[in-house]
């Protein structure tokens, strides 16, 4: 098993506002291997989506060394090796379905024939190939999602990167979206995923490894190893063990703050 | 699945109703003013071919300014265009098809006889392409002018029925009631005002050299309206190349200070300074650097005026694109010029367009005020100034009817160019 990201005692600085220097990550070291999908949980501010933006190359690493397929951040990026799903869609409203899913194959320098074959294809993946023309504003929130997710997809990277994708869908939508992207992600082979999200469930649900991060600065808690059976579906969440383990990632989330709590209960 | 299904297709049909669906009607008066438009131009356009109708008939010759027939001529070649739509769909519509044929004909007639000098009816019926040209026609070469407008009445009436055909107003009437029921208060409230306006000047005996009734205004301008279109169309002319000229070098300065952004946080607030200034009083320094009676003084004045507000909003817009987009298109490791053109410039467009449609109004003030400090005596501003130092108060006012005129016909257009460039914006999608 290669790694596919390597991260090595990375550290992340902000200057906040008032000037002072402010500690994101901090001695964050991970290797993710091929074809895994891996989770980033960790409370708000914690830095999970700084060490997302980091594996993209959209912002840097105070310190510390970074490499995506064997190759440093900034050009793997170049190299478009992998897709980014942000938390919203960001879908281009002037463009229709189609063409926003042929947008990152336009930059690319891809034919005509080409684009429009592999658009189409993403969408039939996604399963919204009735929409070709429809624009984004005529969609509900989870269809603007999968067509950001075929987007990421339509210029087959080997790694998905996912920011929170689904953190703004109510529950129901969520779940079924979760399916979706575990049916995407055995479709297409060796794709990996790093997948940032703040819920327990669907971090279990999802993952192979579920990376827990402690409060500012972001250190890693504890990474735990999910060995649910797969295919999932909605059997796995009826498991015990699958309560066992999201009972397990919970604590680790505590770990984090049970100082604070204490704190507060002598108050 | 199943269920799941017709429920995403359900969304949809409420996201996007269809164009036939009766209780979601969307048609919009775009149509209708496009068609009055064609129809105006049409009519505009027969009495500008033949020298009986343009020299002799009050309507035809408020439209002999030189510079405005073939800009009525394309005009109607454009409206035509435009109402034939999608030519797609015009296939499957034999009767469109041919009003769209039959328009297109009648349009390339008028641009060969208006733009060209060559009357192909004239030409058909043996009458020398000369007479055409007459300005004054006498009685002997009257008559076959005038069996040539006999014939030519027939093509008319055959583009009016054109155009009839393609706007089908007959179907349109729900579209009528439901403007004028959203409308009714404000139109209810011009009558009134006009009407207590006619009212309070009767009854307190206000000079006539005061303020004119409403009603003396209308009639006068009936009386001398092809006088103040001509000059009015001159004016226009001086307001729309300023435009031009103004609104094209802040947009593209606008593009290149927020492609430079050390360049644009050193130019910006000296924009927003001088914007303050009121560059209206830069007209008499305009005239002596240019000359008083060479137009290029008032264009220079619309220009100034028009460039700030353009170049700012240029700027601001392209400067206020959500960073999430432009964080997706680093991720795609795209170049400046793409970010640029598929990301920057489609967010900036509602500022940009907003602006424009500042700078119409402001073109036409700039371009009227600037000849009231001299100019030649062809111009609209200097036209109202010399009627109001000569207390014909009424004809001052019919030129401030006519200005304003102008001033929405430009505002009109530009807010269709917006539409038609931003159907996807926000403020252009179902109610």
């Amino acid at each position: 098993m290669t790694a596919v990201i390597s991260i090595k005692s990375l550290n992340k600085t902000f200057r906040g506002s008032d000037g002072a220097q402010v500690q994101a990550l901090e001695d964050i070291n991970l290797d993710i291997v091929r074809g895994e999908f891996i989770s980033l949980i960790g409370p708000s501010g914690c830095g999970k989506s700084t060490l997302l933006r980091m594996i993209a190359d959209l912002i840097e690493p105070s310190s510390g060394t970074l490499t995506v397929n064997g190759k440093p951040a900034a050009q793997a990026r170049k190299d478009r090796d992998y897709g980014f799903v942000f938390q919203s869609p960001t879908l281009y409203d002037w463009r229709t379905i189609i063409k926003n899913v042929e947008l990152p194959l336009e930059i690319m320098k891809y034919s005509k024939e080409e684009r429009e074959q592999r658009a189409s294809e993403m969408l039939q993946l996604v399963e919204l190939s009735d929409f070709h023309h429809k624009y984004p504003w005529q969609l509900s929130g989870g269809m603007q999602q999968r067509v950001s997710i075929a987007r990421a997809l339509a210029f087959q990277p080997n790694i998905l990167l996912m920011d929170e994708p689904f953190g703004a869908l109510d529950e129901m939508t969520r779940e079924r979206m979760n399916n979706e992207l575990l049916r995407i992600w055995t479709a297409i082979p060796d794709m990996t995923v790093v997948f940032v999200t703040h819920s327990i469930a669907e971090a279990v649900y999802l993952s192979d490894r579920v990376v827990v991060l402690s409060p500012r600065p972001g250190r890693l808690a504890e990474i735990i190893d999910v060995p649910l059976p797969r295919p999932r579906g909605p059997e796995t969440r009826d498991l015990d063990e699958y309560f066992h383990l999201t009972s397990r990632v919970r604590h680790a989330l505590r770990g984090g703050t049970m100082e604070m709590q204490k704190v507060k209960v002598i108050d | 699945m199943a269920p799941i299904a017709r429920k995403r297709r359900e969304e949809i049909a409420i996201a996007a109703p269809a164009a036939n669906d009766t209780t979601h009607d969307q048609r919009t008066l775009g149509l209708d003013m496009l068609a009055l438009v064609a129809l105006f131009l049409v009519i505009v356009t027969y009495h500008l071919q033949n020298p009986i109708l343009l020299y002799d008939v009050q309507f035809g010759s408020a439209f002999r300014n030189a510079t405005l027939q073939p800009v009525l001529a394309v005009g109607l070649l454009g409206a035509t265009l435009l109402l034939a739509g999608d030519f797609r769909t015009l296939r499957t519509h034999i009767v469109r098809l041919e009003a769209v044929i039959l328009l297109f004909l009648y349009s390339l007639y008028m641009i060969m006889a208006v733009i060209f000098d060559f009357n192909m009816a004239g030409s058909l019926m043996g009458i020398d392409q000369a007479l055409f040209l007459e300005r004054l026609p006498d009685e002997v070469i009257r008559a076959p002018l005038e069996s040539h407008l006999n014939i030519t009445a027939f093509f008319e009436y055959l583009a009016i029925l054109a155009v009839l055909m393609l706007w089908q107003p007959w179907q349109r009437f729900a579209v009528y009631g439901r403007a004028v029921r959203l409308n009714a208060s404000p139109l209810i409230v011009a009558i009134v005002v006009l009407v207590l306006l006619e009212g309070v000047i009767n009854i307190f005996q206000i000079e006539e050299f005061l303020l004119p009734r409403p009603s003396v205004i209308a009639a006068t301008f009936g009386e001398i309206y092809p006088r103040l279109v001509s000059v009015g169309w001159n004016t226009f002319q001086n307001a729309f190349w300023g435009f031009v000229i103004g609104c094209g070098a802040g947009i593209l300065t606008g593009m290149l200070s927020a492609r430079f952004t050390g360049f644009s946080r050193a130019l910006l607030p000296l924009a927003i300074g001088i914007n303050a200034v009121p560059i209206i009083a830069l007209a008499p320094i305009m005239n002596n650097w240019f000359g008083a009676i060479n137009p290029a003084s008032k264009i220079a004045i619309v220009a100034v005026l028009t460039y700030f507000p353009a170049m700012i909003s240029t700027v601001r817009g392209l400067n206020s694109v959500d960073h999430l987009s432009l964080e997706l298109m680093k991720s795609y490791a795209a170049s400046q010029w793409e970010i640029f053109w598929k990301v920057r410039l489609p967010s900036a467009l509602p500022f940009i367009f907003s602006s424009l449609k500042v700078a119409t109004t402001l073109s036409m003030i700039g371009a009227i005020v600037s000849e009231y400090f001299g100019g030649t005596g062809n111009g609209l501003g200097f036209s109202i100034r010399n009627d109001a130092a000569f207390f014909k108060n009424a004809e001052a006012w019919s030129g401030i009817v006519i200005a304003s005129l102008f001033g929405i016909g430009f505002y009109v257009v530009v807010s269709a160019a917006e539409r038609a460039l931003m159907y996807w914006h926000v403020s252009f999608r179902e109610k």
